[in-house]
């Protein structure tokens, strides 16, 4: 109640004894009489009509104040509800006050361990590129090397054919028509030596072993039985056999034989059969 | 020249191998020397031109049996091989040309056939099929 006292302090001890004495001997009126005179003096007036004025000025005033404290009554009662619910908003927005609060820890909490994330995954990727540029530098280096080395070797390389299978085809297929010409005109002239005409004729034994370089006992007894065709076909046998040894080997020599081993196992290659051929 | 001086021996038409040798000079020295020549260009284009593949000549030993998918038959006739031996080559008359070719990954190389070697066979030069 010290708000109240603090609003209206001339009214403060009658108020208060009015209110505490509320079912006492003392009526309002006479307290409110006590009031207006403090000095006790009830009316023992000198004339009466004076007194009669006197005491119309006092019910009056008396009313008026009346009127006064009710209003100043109904004054302190709103505002003691506006502060009943000012206290009540107040509290509701400490409650809402202590929520934010709370809430804005718990989003620097997770501000804190967001950052934590970030900080270990961008060491991650930090370490992921510094190993990855770390083997990318020691692949370029060995690249390098690499194509050092190539760049030397390709020196000795051919990487195209100087020649296509078209044209290695033709010059077998000359191969062969020559071949042909030959076993044709020995025949022809054979057979020209063959006429009735001819007088040197040699006896030939059957079972004797034939000294031609293929063994082809079938073309060879056609021959020893003067037949031309087969002639023919023996020669181009034999030419055929030559041509096929001369074209696989290395040279006629015996030494150069042991190369014909050694070519089969590098022949694998292309690339390094140039590189041995070039050197022979 | 020697070889061909001792297959024309073996007609007994000549008294010497000497003979024989007069004789093939006389008659195919230039198509010799262009035999040596093309023989030696063959080899120089298998081993020295062409390195993408192993090229080389092909020749059929005789006795070996027809295999219509590297040789012809000089004939032509019908090749099938049979219990008698007449499907046998009796001697080649044209090379032929193959190469090995890579495989894939983890394959050997095999052989292919560019040119198949000519040959005739037993049954087309021996009367009655002796």
């Amino acid at each position: 109640m010290d708000w109240i006292s603090s609003f209206c302090p001339p009214f403060k001890l009658s108020f208060l004894g009015s209110s505490s004495s509320h079912g006492g001997d003392e009526s309002p009126t006479e307290s409110q009489d006590r009031l207006v005179s403090p000095s006790g003096s009830s009316g023992g007036s000198v004339n009466g009509t004076e007194e009669g004025g006197a005491d119309n000025v006092r019910s009056r005033e008396l009313r008026r104040l009346r009127r006064e404290i009710e209003d100043l009554k109904g004054q302190v009662e709103s505002q003691g509800a506006e502060m009943v619910k000012l206290r009540g908003e107040e509290e509701a927005l400490v409650k809402e006050c202590e929520h934010k609060r709370s809430r804005v820890a718990e989003l620097e909490s997770e501000i804190g361990q967001m950052r934590g994330h970030h900080r270990e995954d961008a060491q991650r990727r930090t370490q992921h590129i510094q190993a990855t540029e770390e083997r990318l530098r020691r692949t370029e280096e060995l690249l390098a090397t690499r194509s050092a080395e190539l760049t030397g070797a390709q020196a000795f390389l051919s990487t195209t054919d100087h020649l296509s299978e078209a044209e290695v085809l033709g010059i077998v297929r000359d191969l062969n028509e020559n071949i042909y010409q030959v076993a044709v005109k020995l025949t022809e002239e054979w057979e020209n030596l063959e006429s009735p005409l001819a007088t040197s004729r040699m006896e030939v034994d059957p079972a004797s072993q034939p000294s031609v370089p293929v063994p082809v006992p079938v073309l060879v007894q056609l021959v020893r039985d003067r037949d031309y065709t087969g002639l023919t076909f023996l020669l181009q046998s034999c030419l055929c056999s030559q041509v096929v040894n001369m074209t696989s080997s290395w040279g006629h020599h015996q030494e150069l034989a042991a190369l014909d081993s050694v070519y089969q196992r590098i022949s694998a290659s292309g690339k390094y059969r140039i590189v041995c051929t070039g050197g022979i | 020249m020697d070889q061909l001086s001792k297959v024309l021996d073996e007609t007994g038409s000549f008294s010497s191998i000497q003979q024989s040798l007069e004789l093939i000079k006389d008659v195919a020295l230039e198509e010799i020397e262009s035999i040596v020549q093309l023989s030696l260009r063959s080899q120089l284009a298998f081993r020295v031109e062409v390195t993408s593949s192993d090229m080389f000549l092909l020749f059929e030993a005789p006795g070996n049996m027809f295999d219509g998918t590297k040789m012809t038959d000089e004939y032509g006739s019908d090749a099938t091989p049979t219990p008698d031996g007449l499907g046998r080559i009796a001697g080649t008359t044209e090379v032929g040309v193959g190469k090995n070719v890579c495989g894939g990954p983890g394959e050997s190389r095999r052989p292919e056939i560019l040119l198949k070697t000519k040959v005739v066979l037993e049954k087309d030069v021996v009367e009655n099929g002796e």
